[in-house]
């Protein structure tokens, strides 16, 4: 009982409650982990020479590590541990940009803010970000990457001011992640100053977010208008007879 | 005729559920730390469902693995339909241990109640096979020496026969004097725990002779979670599994015993906190689950 009501931690913010930490930097495997991705993944890929490079550095066998990712992990696998650690430490990162995204106008603005945040983020291990989309995208660690993707959107949403409490709330999150696979796609062969090419497709994407979300909910209005009406015309010539 | 022997078998399940469930409610008392940590002041344990004089204990599992030590083989892969070769390969592989090309020091692995020897030539291939390795030592413990001598018959015909990179050593697993403290990377010790007369003792034994940053691996049977699947698999051992081992082995009360046994093990989440409080380090959520739980991977690092 206790177990599952610690695995069950809640997948969406709340106001109410603080925020579940996102990385553990006490934890070893997550000590490792950092160290191999600042240090080593820029040159050497999400790959276990990285980590074993890490384990060196921190004067650790690297001949004995793997038993430390490999079972009780939730990808259980070396490579794709720190894949997801690419992941967690840049999605951590965004609370950081949450004061300045707070000065801009509107949501949409807020959220391309973000979006641009984290695209950039990628840009030190860009050169290898083809390999780890390969690996988040295999079979047996689609799970893990498919809630990171969750996550991500999810947070995006939130610190940009989404109060959705509707339907909108997923469709809002399935077009960002939508936008964000989009637009990292595009980063792997864009090869313009500071990227700003992905910025700018970026940019389009959820401008195209925006024109579906207004042609939908004007949609909508229009639909509601139109079946109130018919409504009270049918009322009107019942109650003439 | 099949509906009395259904009946027959259903009774004796439920007598045997009976007794299980008077020893849950017996082990919520004796899971307290003080059992496992020394022993001093609880001067009886477990043998199955059977509580006995601690000194008795070791005697009495000494007999039932020097009973099955000749046939060991080919009742595990009877009892277990072969499932237990693929469960030692996944901790093998996953394990992943070796000297990398790269890398100076080759390593010293120890695996204890290692007896017919599955994990220790299973490690020593995958480290030579994968990289290369033709440096790194294995001990091969046991507190029985018909299982050690098992496993001495079987080294002669791998590769390993006569070389200095293996040795045979009887010890018992919660004492282990003849091991050095600080002396090995990779502890390993499968289906073995469970028979120790303290389990904790063994843990912080291992914690002991592991250098730091060394590396604890304990494969063992244990709790299967889902009540369905559970029902189905304690029907399957405890009706099933004694009997095959009377016709297969003649001897059935050592079944009895593993059957039992297995049944006493503390399940995951206690074992992981054994683990802990011997002083290593758990990562993620401590343990693995082979199918459904009916065996574990624990795992543990000495920091």
């Amino acid at each position: 009982m206790f177990k599952r009501s610690i695995q069950q931690i809640r997948n969406f913010h709340s106001v109410y409650h603080a925020d579940v930490p996102i990385l553990d930097s006490s934890k070893l495997e997550v000590k490792l982990l950092s160290k191999a991705y600042t240090d080593h993944v820029p040159k050497l890929g999400f790959n276990e020479k990285s980590v074993y490079e890490a384990a060196k550095d921190l004067k650790l066998n690297p001949n004995n590590l793997n038993g430390l990712f490999q079972f009780t992990t939730p990808s259980k696998n070396l490579s794709m541990e720190l894949v997801l650690y690419h992941l967690r430490a840049n999605r951590a990162k965004l609370v950081g940009y949450r004061t300045e995204a707070n000065n801009l106008a509107n949501e949409s603005d807020r959220i391309r803010f973000l979006l641009k945040k984290r695209l950039l983020d990628n840009s030190p291990v860009v050169s290898h970000l083809g390999k780890a989309l390969g690996l988040m995208v295999m079979p047996s660690n689609l799970g893990c990457s498919l809630d990171e993707l969750h996550k991500l959107s999810d947070d995006i949403s939130f610190y940009s001011g989404d109060r959705s409490n509707d339907f909108a709330w997923y469709s809002k999150r399935f077009s960002l992640s939508g936008v964000f696979v989009q637009s990292e796609l595009f980063m792997l062969n864009d090869k313009s100053d500071g990227f700003e090419h992905t910025i700018e497709f970026m940019n389009d994407r959820v401008d195209e977010v925006d024109k579906l979300a207004y042609a939908y909910n004007s949609f909508e209005e229009w639909a509601i208008f139109n079946a109130h009406s018919t409504v009270n015309l049918i009322k009107s010539q019942i109650a003439r007879g | 005729m099949s509906a009395a022997l259904r009946f027959k078998s259903g009774f004796k399940l439920n007598a045997l559920r009976t007794s299980f469930n008077c020893s849950l409610s017996k082990r919520t008392i004796s899971t307290t730390p003080t059992l496992f940590q020394e022993g001093a002041n609880s001067k009886t344990t477990h043998f199955g469902f059977k509580t006995v004089p601690e000194q008795e204990k070791e005697n009495l599992v000494r007999g039932v693995f020097s009973s099955v030590a000749s046939n060991y083989d080919v009742m595990n892969d009877v009892m277990s339909m072969g499932i237990h070769r693929l469960w030692k390969k996944h901790l093998i592989e996953k394990l992943d241990c070796g000297k990398r090309p790269n890398s100076q020091e080759p390593l010293n692995f120890l695996d204890v109640a290692g007896g017919t020897g599955d994990i220790a030539f299973g490690l020593l291939d995958h480290a030579r096979l994968k990289y290369g390795d033709v440096e790194s030592t294995m001990t091969v413990a046991d507190i029985n020496p018909d299982m050690l001598a098992e496993g001495e018959k079987r080294c002669l015909s791998t590769p390993y026969a006569h070389s200095p990179r293996i040795n045979f050593l009887e010890q018992n697993g919660e004492i282990m004097d003849k091991i050095p403290d600080n002396s090995k990377d990779v502890y390993t010790i499968a289906f073995g725990i469970r028979n120790f007369t303290n389990i904790q003792a063994g843990l912080n034994t291992a914690y002991r002779v592991l250098k730091p940053g060394g590396i604890f691996a304990c494969l063992e049977f244990s709790q299967v979670e889902e009540p369905a699947l559970d029902y189905i698999y304690q029907a399957y051992s405890f009706s099933l599994l004694p009997m095959m081992g009377q016709l297969i082995a003649n001897d059935r009360d050592s079944y009895q015993y593993l059957v039992e046994s297995i049944r006493k093990f503390p399940n995951q989440e206690t074992f992981a906190n054994m683990i802990r409080k011997a002083g290593f380090y758990v990562p993620g959520k401590g343990y693995e689950n082979l199918t459904f739980g009916v065996a574990a991977i624990h795992i543990g690092v000495k920091l």
